[in-house]
């Protein structure tokens, strides 16, 4: 009785939820699903050649020696004769191997070329999901997500899938194959097949559990071999090396012990499948003796059905063994579909204020000016966490340079993706010249700013693309322009290394200024660098405000004080709140005095 | 190795698959037990070293025969098995003798399949234990070598020789166990029948069934040589994927991302023609060799028909179910070949690493006095040349130096002066090239650092933090202590110590929270400073730090300094940053591989001439 529990309740759920998933995933293979029908003709042609293939071979041996040795075939009425030579059988082995080749290679090579699209539609999805998923998100599982996940699914995913099928086809011919010595004894090949798929299902969850556990444990072991590794002196030094020994011999262990254990269930699985087929063997020989007896049967198709079944333990077992990993492949699947279905970074948004679609169309392609208005706004970096910005409240006047200033924690760089809709709204609104930003499409909204970060990163590529973007038809010359406004001279065409680390950052935060000034767009937004600028790019960016960003609304996050002197207005915040607002003149000395008494105090 | 009752018992196999998950209390399979106590045992260092094929046989010469015992069996029952197809095909007329036959034949299958799953799991097993053999030994070899000289064991290379290679070499063993083993059994047992039945047609057709190995050969290595080239595109994805995921709010701001949609699908796009382009091969490979049986079948009635034999049905498709079984694993046997090239690499580059100095190969022979009690007082340093191995330049020329072990002691100099170099060598990490280094004990007696007991005292003496801070993947606790076995609040104290008590405030998990792979989850400051934590918590009498604050801000770095200078120890420390200096006993600056100041650093800073005072001033002004 305890053999029932062998299976539980929640891994039987989880078949049923593999099943829908591999269905979503055959489905989104677009290229597979238009050759799917010829693909499925080539796989039984492939399936049911070789054994044609013996059956003609025995036909010959019959008739050997009478010349004109041949087999007619009557199909739906046509009469084709086969000429049973030599000639015959070498061109159905050429025609048996095209069919093996374009069976695998139709199926595979156009579901692994299909899988970009859901490649591309998790990018897609990470390209409007709400900008806080990432922080909750540890970056290394996402990137395992985008690209571990879909390699499986790329090679792995659609192999077990199309190895299935071709497994089943094969199963198919044979039964209809025994079938031919004897419909019972075909038909009892399904009843075989019903024992395979329980076996199946009590034993893959086990093998694809398994495996998981194998890849952590291995994991955990190859951490250990790694500290031995780029550690083994310190350990030593410290008199460990006992320790980190043991450590690794049981991680190591572990990860055999999985490795062994996994084995067990293998050579297990394959011990009772392989009797089933054993079983199914000796009935089916059954048939064969009482055909032969009762001369029903030639010994030709009794020869052929024999052979049949000296190889019907590797095709079950093949089959058995691919259908073990599609639990796998689902679930590979499963977490690729869950980045795909994350939803839309404005759903949340939409609960605080319902915006409808069309109108969203009126604003899409306008250029947006006016002050900038926080309205009794309000938000948050998680759901459920308490408002970093709170009924904030604050003007900033269009064509003025604003400095913001304050504490670390007063909300400076949230202000900035509250501008970007990157948070959580939580109350309130924010305005543009009498527009309020929630009423507008995301990507438009976005495209009115131009801006400089905090952390100058360049992308891998050249100078040029990090500074066009994805701006079209731009001359070399403008580029250069731009280039000298700033004080750059650069080859267009370098190389940057990931994150620039080739450029020092002064250069970096430089090529961020001209891409600004190419940009030239009515509002722009800066984040100081905390570390002390060089001061050539400081130079510049004072120069630039005077001159190029002159008419244009600059909002600077600032984080020293004496970059602001030739700022129009500057606002102080804290807590989330505006506490005072005022030219410089008026601010700063304030603020001097405020940081000195607390340093004396 | 006989525990065939877990096939009976599929209850018994859940629960030990329960058991198997549970991490905390993980139990070793009895088999895997015997292999490491067996290891225990022997003294790696003997078993490999010379042939490790041979190595390999030796140690599981028992496991080995059983296994091709396994495998005769097995060929012998589809012998049986195939002449009892036989004689039912022939035995028309009497009906009591084809059911006889049809028993016998029921008997066979069911034994093959109880002995094919037996010989799988002790394949499997003989896979595990190869891994075992080779992994255990490494890990031993690793501890006893001391810093690596030669370029062939870089960090990459050594985590792939314990990942990839000893897996690779694994692979091999495990593919002429379960493919070529059965072939070559195979062609001995049944290939005498064939030809017995057949005469030479049986021979032509046993030689046509190997004749897809060449293409298969060929086309297995095409796939081999692509795999390098895939590599390398799925790392340019994942980089630029990684560079999205962690620039995410810069690209909205710059509203670049349909621009990295772009790219990263022109990037998968290459990435699939590339795959598609290897596994095509691949494919067309395994289908070549999946039908190729029907060509011997083919030329075994060419030849009856050339040779003018005749044989009837029955015969020749015994025939047939034989040939069936060798052409089985005969698709595999290319593989192999292409494996066995890999894995011999493989087995030079362990056999390298096994023929690699230890550490006790450099020291000489130990004193005659008892040193437990001694206090090292002093290190003398006495004419020190040092050149990395491979190289010309001296790093190091001819210094001589006495260091006092209760003093506090800075060490400045430009990029590539020799400093780290120098510290290793005074903690015992590098032995001098030419030169000596003697340690003064407080009971006067004075010897070479490199005899084996004063080795070993004195390395229990130091506390020494490199350069490059080393994290553990693994919890912030064990990564101070290096250790499973703990105390938390020693830990908490080392931690306070090092300025750290206010960042792990922060923590949900605190000593338990994972610092990740070479530390990720910690900014380059908090790593440093669990490295100076480590060097605290070991209670060391002397601390040799190699620049343990370039990392941090000048705050934390001031109050770790007035930290420092508070321990009892003394300490050597490297220092980019000058100004905290003052505070120390006594100052060196190096230049170029020597010593060119040395003095007490008020005294050097009030020198206008001194390097120290104009460096300091130059730091100033930038």
């Amino acid at each position: 009785m305890e053999y029932k529990n062998f299976v539980t309740a929640e891994e039987v759920s989880a078949e049923q939820q593999n099943v829908k998933t591999l269905t979503r995933f055959v489905s989104s293979l677009t290229l597979l699903r238009r050759v799917m029908l010829p693909t499925l003709v080539v796989i039984l042609f492939a399936a049911a050649t070789p054994p044609y293939f013996l059956w003609l071979v025995g036909e010959m041996v019959d008739c050997y020696g009478a010349s004109g040795c041949q087999v007619v075939h009557d199909v739906f009425g046509w009469e084709i004769v086969v000429p049973a030579t030599l000639s015959t059988l070498v061109m159905i082995t050429v025609f048996a191997m095209f069919c093996r080749v374009a069976a695998w290679t139709s199926f595979e090579l156009a579901g692994q070329w299909s899988t970009q699209s859901i490649q591309s539609d998790m990018m897609g999805s990470m390209s409007h999901v709400r900008t806080t998923f990432f922080d909750e998100n540890p970056s290394g599982r996402l990137i395992n997500r985008l690209l571990g996940d879909y390699s499986m699914l790329r090679l792995e995913g659609v192999m077990s899938v199309g190895d299935t099928v071709n497994g089943l086809a094969e199963v198919l011919c044979v039964g209809l194959l025994i079938m031919l010595a004897h419909p019972v004894a075909g038909m009892l090949i399904v009843p075989v097949v019903l024992m395979y798929v329980l076996l199946q299902s009590q034993l893959a969850p086990m093998m694809s559990h398994a495996r998981e556990i194998r890849a952590v444990k291995i994991g955990e072991a190859l951490h250990r071999e790694t500290d031995l590794i780029e550690g083994r002196t310190i350990f030593s030094l410290y008199g460990k090396q006992q320790n980190l020994l043991n450590r690794i011999q049981k991680a190591f262990g572990a990860s055999m012990n999985i490795q062994l254990f996994y084995c067990r269930l293998m050579s297990w699985g394959m011990l009772w499948m392989g009797l089933i087929s054993a079983f199914y063997a000796i009935v089916v020989y059954g048939f064969i003796v009482y055909g032969l007896h009762n001369e029903l049967l030639s010994i030709t198709l009794a020869a052929v059905v024999i052979t049949a079944v000296f190889n019907l333990n590797n095709i079950f077992f093949g089959l058995a063994w691919d259908m073990s990993f599609l639990g796998e492949t689902a679930s590979h699947a499963r977490r690729a579909f869950f980045m795909i279905d994350l939803p839309h970074e404005t759903t949340q948004e939409s609960a605080v204020r319902d915006v409808s679609a069309c109108e969203l169309d009126r604003f899409a392609s306008r250029e947006l000016s006016g002050d900038i208005v926080f309205r009794g706004y309000g938000m948050s970096y998680r759901d459920d966490t308490p408002l970093i910005l709170n009924d904030l409240c604050v003007t900033i006047p269009a064509g003025l340079k604003v400095g913001i200033i304050g504490r670390t924690g007063a909300g400076k760089s949230s202000l900035m993706q509250a501008l970007f809709r990157m948070v959580y709204h939580q109350q309130g609104d924010i305005t543009i010249g009498d527009q309020s930003i929630f009423d507008m499409d995301v990507t438009s909204l976005r495209s009115q700013f131009g801006v400089v970060p905090q952390d100058p990163y360049l992308f891998m590529g050249t100078i040029r693309f990090n500074l066009q973007g994805d701006l079209h038809d731009v001359s070399d010359e403008t580029l250069n322009g731009v280039l000298r406004t700033v004080g750059l001279k650069m080859d267009l065409d370098a190389q940057v290394l990931e994150g620039g680390k080739d450029y020092s950052v002064g250069e970096r935060q430089l090529l961020c200024l001209a891409r600004l000034v190419l940009l030239n767009k009515k509002f722009v937004l800066m984040d100081e660098p905390t570390s002390s600028l060089d001061r050539r790019s400081d130079e510049h960016i004072q120069r630039l405000l005077r001159n190029e960003l002159n008419d244009k609304t600059v909002i600077t996050i600032a984080h020293r004080l004496e970059s602001l002197d030739h700022y129009d207005l500057i606002i102080e915040m804290a807590n989330g709140r505006l506490l005072r607002q005022g030219p410089p003149s008026k601010i700063i000395p304030l603020i001097r005095n405020k940081y000195l008494d607390e340093q004396v105090g | 190795m006989f525990d065939l009752a877990i096939f009976g018992n599929p209850v018994r196999l859940k629960r030990e698959f329960l058991e198997i998950t549970e991490v905390s209390d993980q139990k070793m399979g009895p088999e895997l037990q015997a292999e490491f106590d067996h290891i225990k045992e022997e003294n790696p260092e003997i078993l490999m070293g010379g042939n490790f094929w041979w190595d390999f046989v030796r140690t599981y010469k028992v496991h080995l025969s059983f296994l091709t015992f396994g495998r005769a069996v097995l060929a012998i029952l589809l012998l049986v098995a195939v002449l009892a197809s036989e004689a039912i095909l022939n035995d028309k007329n009497s009906l009591t003798a084809a059911f006889g036959f049809l028993g016998f034949y029921a008997v066979v299958q069911i034994v093959m399949k109880v002995v094919n799953a037996w010989t799988a799991l002790f394949q499997s097993q003989i896979f595990v234990n190869v891994r075992t053999f080779i992994t255990l030994r490494v890990n031993v070899k690793l501890l006893n070598m001391g810093q690596l000289s030669s370029n062939d064991f870089s960090t990459g290379n050594l985590k792939t020789l314990i990942s990839s290679d000893v897996y690779r070499v694994g692979e091999f063993i495990h593919g002429v166990a379960r493919n070529g083993l059965p072939c070559l059994l195979g062609l001995v047992i049944l290939g005498p029948v064939i030809v017995y039945n057949m005469g030479w047609p049986g021979v032509i057709a046993m030689a046509v069934a190997f004749g897809a190995m060449p293409l298969s050969f060929l086309l297995g290595k095409y796939v081999h040589t692509k795999e390098n080239l895939i590599k390398k595109e799925e790392d340019d994805l994942s980089t630029i994927i990684g560079e999205w995921v962690a620039n995410v709010r810069l690209l909205r701001f710059l509203g670049w991302e349909s621009l990295m949609r772009t790219r990263v699908a022109a990037h998968v796009r290459r990435l699939v023609i590339e795959a598609t382009k290897q596994h095509g091969i691949n494919l067309i490979n395994f289908g070549v060799s999946v039908t190729w049986w029907l060509f011997p079948i083919v030329a075994l009635i060419w030849a009856n028909e050339v040779m003018g034999t005749q044989d009837d049905l029955v015969t020749l498709f015994a025939s047939i179910w034989m040939l069936n079984h060798i052409t089985l694993y005969i698709r595999w046997l290319p593989d192999i070949f292409i494996s066995y090239a890999s894995a011999s690499a493989c087995v030079n580059r362990i056999n390298r690493l096994f023929l690699h100095r230890d550490i006790s190969d450099d020291l000489i022979p130990a004193t005659q006095i008892d040193l437990s009690l001694a206090v090292p007082i002093r290190l003398h340093v006495k004419n020190v040349s040092y050149c990395y191995e491979g190289t010309q330049r001296d790093v190091l020329k001819n210094i001589s130096l006495v260091i006092d072990l209760s003093q506090r002691l800075s060490l400045i100099g430009s990029v590539g002066a020799g400093k780290s170099t120098l510290l290793k060598l005074l903690c015992a990490e590098m032995k001098p090239s030419k030169g000596q280094i003697e340690v003064e004990f407080d009971t006067g007696y004075q010897t070479d650092l490199w005899r084996e007991d004063v080795y070993k005292h004195f390395r229990g003496f130091i506390g020494y933090m490199p350069q490059e801070a080393y994290l553990s993947n693994t919890t912030l606790g064990i990564n101070v202590a290096l250790d499973t076995g703990h105390t938390d609040s020693d830990v908490m104290r080392a931690i306070q110590m090092a300025e750290l008590e206010a960042d792990i405030g922060h923590w949900e998990r605190g000593l338990l929270e994972e610092v990740g792979e070479t530390g990720v989850n910690l900014s380059g400051g908090q790593k440093q400073r669990v490295n100076l934590a480590r060097a605290l918590y070991s209670g060391r009498d002397y601390l040799v730090l190699d620049d343990p604050l370039s990392a941090v801000d000048s705050d934390t770095e001031a109050s770790l300094m007035l930290t420092l200078c508070e321990v009892p120890q003394g300490f050597l420390l490297c220092s980019h940053r000058l100004t905290e200096l003052k505070q120390t006993d006594r100052l060196l600056v190096m230049e170029d591989g020597q010593i060119i100041e040395d003095g007490k650093p008020l005294e050097l800073m009030q020198n206008p001439y001194s390097e120290f005072s104009k460096q300091l001033q130059a730091g100033e002004v930038a």
